[in-house]
């Protein structure tokens, strides 16, 4: 007999790493007044709508400047996603006859244009040491660098097993050598400060842990004059050159932004919603994990290090037959595979089949984590 | 005489409106008369007996602004 719970349908999402559901109330009250009430462009005319919005659009840069601790807002320019973000900077910068060096957790959103630089232009990129749970070593990060080092790419937080990067120590030991942080998974759940970690890029997304729509996110970029526009377009300045403006936000910001998406993300920024749970919780949950029986658990091997994301593998059952045991019996749901990040899996060992991944929202709650044991450890008996 | 504020980015323009309201300075936002300048849509219109003080405001905040006269 299956037991299907009759619960409110995002207590059984934990695919929170893909995308965050709920989000608070006002995201979508905040969309929707926007396409129903207010309208109008950002900036290129003067009329009082247009003046309203973009209020609005520079008020959420203001506060995306404030949650990413960052002085100068001026420096965070809206992108669609932390994709288009990363792509910005990989394709921006000048970095023939350079080599990149990552992290073993990348996404795809890293390594597929890595991929096609390398097609193209010979670009060449290798793989920093780490721990065995992709932990980067920086004690080892010295023997990585040469003339050659161009730029070094580090995902804030792992969206397999959550390891969290000392991204500080990192690049106070590349020293001016730039770093691009992928905080795409961690912005909104772990701490993000550009400046005090003095790094030179930062790409994040407003759809997961900010808890904001899709189709918005951003770039942190320090110094512009490192990068060329990814994308050229009207911009509503300069409006008599052919050329993109060579200022900030601008230079990166061509054509019409994702307007009622960023007043989402705004409603967001202002609302963040008390947390279901504690950091504390979440670690009790991840240490119950690791003591069911029959599961292996991809986390980090540090609990300083750990962040909202965990995976596991069962040691007989396969992957897809146990997310659907989980998700037919108990309504859960969960991201098998290789979560765009193949380079992960490779070097946790789970290559190519991959992972089941369990990601909760700030919303879950401590019984919710226990309803989610029992499933996993009845489930993994079952196996 | 009104003076006009002309910048380089609709982001400096609203952070000039908000500076010069914060201070209490009158101020509305204008098209930009094209024969000033094509720059960006906006342009804030701030009274010529207010001009000095809300240069003074800019000039603090680090805002560029470019000033040119227009007849009211």
């Amino acid at each position: 007999m299956t037991q299907r719970h009759e619960r409110r349908s995002f207590e059984r999402y934990f695919d929170n790493a893909a995308t965050s559901f709920p989000k608070p109330p006002e995201v979508a009250r905040e969309i929707s007044r926007y396409l129903n009430e207010i309208g109008g462009p950002y900036g290129r005319s003067s009329y009082g709508r247009a003046v309203e919005v973009s209020r609005a659009v520079e008020e959420t840069r203001d506060l995306l400047a404030s949650f990413t601790g960052c002085r100068d807002p001026e420096h965070v320019c809206f992108c669609a996603n932390a994709t288009t973000a990363l792509n910005t900077v990989l394709k921006g910068m000048d970095l023939r006859g350079k080599e990149v060096l990552v992290s073993p957790l990348e996404h795809n959103a890293v390594m597929r244009p890595l991929e096609q630089l390398r097609k193209r232009h010979g670009l060449e990129f290798n793989i920093l040491s780490a721990r065995s749970d992709g932990r980067i070593d920086v004690d080892k990060i010295v023997h990585h660098l040469s003339q050659r080092t161009g730029l070094v790419i580090i995902a804030h937080q792992s969206n397999v097993n959550g390891v969290i990067q000392p991204v500080a120590e990192i690049k106070s030991a590349v020293g001016d050598i730039p770093v691009l942080v992928d905080a795409a998974q961690s912005l909104g759940s772990t701490p993000v400060r550009i400046d005090d970690w003095k790094i030179d890029f930062l790409a994040f997304t407003g759809h997961k842990s900010l808890l904001g729509p899709t189709g918005t996110g951003g770039l942190f970029i320090r110094d512009e004059s490192r990068l060329d526009s990814l994308t050229a377009g009207g911009t509503g300045s300069k409006s008599e050159e052919f050329a993109m403006p060579h200022f900030l936000p601008d230079k990166f910001e061509a054509g019409t932004p994702n307007i009622a998406g960023i007043f989402g993300l705004r409603a967001a920024l202002k609302n963040v919603p008390g947390e279901g749970h504690t950091r504390d919780d979440f670690l009790d949950f991840v240490r119950e994990l690791k003591r069911i029986q029959k599961l292996h658990v991809f986390s980090s091997a540090s609990e300083e290090h750990q962040g909202k994301v965990v995976s596991l593998t069962h040691q007989s059952m396969e992957i897809v037959a146990f997310a659907q045991k989980l998700n037919e019996t108990y309504g859960l749901e969960t991201r098998i595979g290789l979560h765009c990040a193949p380079l992960a899996h490779m070097n946790l060992g789970t290559f190519p089949v991959g992972t089941v991944r369990i990601s909760p929202s700030r919303y879950h709650t401590p019984q919710d984590f226990e309803m989610v044991l029992g499933a996993l450890a009845t489930v993994a008996r079952e196996g | 005489m009104a003076m006009l504020f002309l910048f380089e980015s609709t982001r400096v323009v609203i952070k000039a409106e908000e500076a010069l309201r914060d201070s209490k300075i009158p101020c509305k936002v204008v098209p930009v008369p094209r024969d000033v300048s094509s720059e960006c849509g906006m342009a804030l219109d701030v009274d010529s007996d207010r001009c000095e003080n809300a240069i003074q405001v800019l000039s603090a905040m680090n805002i560029r602004a470019i000033p040119a006269e227009r007849n009211v």
